[in-house]
């Protein structure tokens, strides 16, 4: 076991150097999902991860949470480091303490998370390890503390609840909830509004938004949806066919783009809200220059 | 031509104990060929249950759905066969739309010959092709014998679209037919819906819950709220000044990258 902790402060939360993730996608072929990715998530720092389905990013992020499925068909290799600490090769228990105490994961739908015979208050609390809240009444306060850090009034009724009982707002702020309880050092969050209705969409991420602030916590926000990105994160990575294409502030990968991919993405998402200009798709010429430059990187 | 839903309602019950739910409260919609009109709401506004009734999936509790005057209700069977041909559905989940089973060729042939808008088979190939083509699919032999599967998400959007037109349709009723795809995608297919429109005249009921959408490419927009239609007009009066409180919500709610 390798864990070099002496220079703590200078150890990124997440450190992710050549990840390749290659996945079966059938009983003979696979699929190179993530190709040299490189990613670094630091302390309290908020990091958007964009691109569009098959490019890769839902992978990267399950990856960093060690929630990529364990079959002798998923090779990933590379070095993710969190806190300093190798997790490639690492035990499942290593694995388990990492996702108890340090990542917390909010997917596109609570649905499936969630486990509709139990609940939300018993979920939350199943989040909490061990003896850290104290006693029974301690523990319950504490998952009314933070359904209610996730936005959720009236957290006594609705810990009472039962997934179906609540809307699809409810639920995804109950997730919310549920990776909080940990007090993670790191939220993950993948496609967390995306099934949602616009206004409801605005709450959640709000809710994101206040709760990450307080609580001091890094995110990592993995979208196809430019604009939730770039509200919500001070770095994007831009990943196109596996490949992380563009990295940089916010601000500036929205307004300086780099790679033709980024710029190109931009002008098509523009396209579908600014007035005065043609829609915009990505031209079949420039996928496959993209997988020409793909192809001589690996 | 004039499809026109009149003061329709739909009531859903679930059981005998259970509370009915009115899912559509008395809506009146307007759709012409040529033109794009577009029903925004939320979940649970119902507009998906108004698209069902249009295209005479669902009957209505009360009120009529009617072309050109005659309603649906009192359609002999081949009026019915014509109304299915005249107004398509287009509708969001290509994957739970396309038989998994079936070629493209075969996907659109069939609903060809069904109609019989085609009299041989060599004139049944011809406007496969020109269907594909309509959509961008080109060259048209490179998808024919594809599977779904072997197709990305707007392909197969694009497939159920070409499926759709190649009836000829005057009317495509489409439930939120570009919502689960990327922006570059969704720029891909609202492009060739409105190519198509400009090209053959194919109006479109066009039902979203992506406001940006709306304001870019609808003609008249409807928004609906809890199975009432609280505000219509045309898209530069309804983006310009909003009249009712919901829709201003709607608007102000909708990310755009600035």
């Amino acid at each position: 076991m390798n864990t070099a902790t002496n220079a703590r402060d200078d150890v990124p939360l997440v450190s992710v150097a050549g990840l390749q993730v290659v996945l079966p996608t059938g009983e003979r072929s696979e699929v190179q999902a993530v190709r040299r990715v490189d990613l670094v998530i630091r302390d309290g720092e908020r990091v958007g991860v964009v691109g569009e389905s098959g490019s890769g990013k839902s992978v990267t992020g399950r990856a960093i949470a060690g929630l990529l499925p364990t079959s002798p068909r998923v090779r990933v290799t590379g070095s993710i480091r969190v806190a300093g600490r190798e997790m490639i090769g690492a035990p499942p228990a290593a694995w388990d303490e990492i996702r108890r105490t340090r990542v917390g994961m909010i997917f596109q739908d609570p649905l499936t998370y969630l486990n509709p015979t139990m609940r939300v208050g018993k979920q939350v609390a199943e989040s909490i390890p061990p003896g850290r809240e104290g006693d029974d009444a301690a523990r319950t306060r504490a998952v009314h503390r933070f359904l209610e850090q996730a936005g959720l009034e009236h957290p006594a009724e609705v810990a009472a609840k039962f997934p179906h009982e609540l809307s699809g707002g409810m639920r995804q702020r109950v997730l919310i909830a549920i990776a909080i309880a940990k007090l993670p050092s790191l939220i993950i969050a993948d496609e967390p509004t995306t099934a949602l209705d616009a206004t409801v969409q605005q709450r959640v991420l709000k809710t994101l938004d206040a709760t990450v602030a307080d609580l001091g916590t890094s995110l990592m926000l993995i979208s196809h949806d430019l604009a939730v990105v770039a509200g919500m994160t001070d770095r994007i990575y831009v990943m196109y066919g596996g490949r992380v294409v563009e990295e940089g502030a916010t601000e500036q990968v929205l307004h300086e783009p780099r790679h033709a991919y980024t710029r190109a993405l931009l002008r098509s998402v523009r396209s579908l809200t600014d007035d005065g200009v043609e829609l915009y798709s990505i031209p079949p010429e420039l996928r496959r220059e993209l997988a020409e430059e793909a192809a001589d990187a690996s | 031509m004039l499809l026109e839903a009149r003061n329709v309602s739909k009531i859903f019950r679930a059981g005998r104990r259970t509370r009915a739910v009115h899912a559509v409260r008395d809506a009146t919609l307007r759709a012409r060929p040529g033109e794009f009109v577009a029903i925004v709401g939320e979940s649970g506004s119902g507009k998906s249950t108004l698209a069902r009734i249009l295209l005479g999936l669902i009957p209505p509790s009360s009120g009529s759905v009617e072309l050109d005057g005659v309603p649906i209700a009192a359609m002999t069977k081949q009026e019915r066969v014509a109304y299915r041909r005249r107004v398509q559905a287009v509708l969001q989940d290509p994957a739970g739309s396309l038989n998994p089973r079936k070629r493209v060729e075969r996907t659109i042939g069939e609903v060809i010959r069904l109609h019989r808008v085609a009299a041989t088979r060599a004139q049944a190939r011809e406007k496969i092709r020109e269907a594909l083509h309509l959509v961008g699919m080109n060259p048209a032999e490179e998808f024919l014998d594809r599977f779904p599967h072997e197709l990305s998400g707007g392909q197969r959007q694009r497939v159920l679209i070409a499926r759709a037109i190649a009836l000829n349709p005057r009317i495509i009723v489409a439930d939120e037919a570009v919502s689960a795809l990327d922006a570059s995608v969704k720029a891909g297919v609202l492009r060739v819906m409105a190519d198509l429109k400009d090209r053959l005249g194919v109006g479109y009921v066009f039902i979203t819950h992506d406001l940006p959408v709306v304001r870019k490419v609808a003609d008249h927009v409807y928004v609906m709220r809890s199975g009432e239609i609280v505000e219509e007009g045309p898209k530069e009066a309804i983006f310009a000044e909003p009249s009712h409180p919901y829709t201003r919500t709607l608007l102000a709610a909708a990310p755009v990258l600035r």
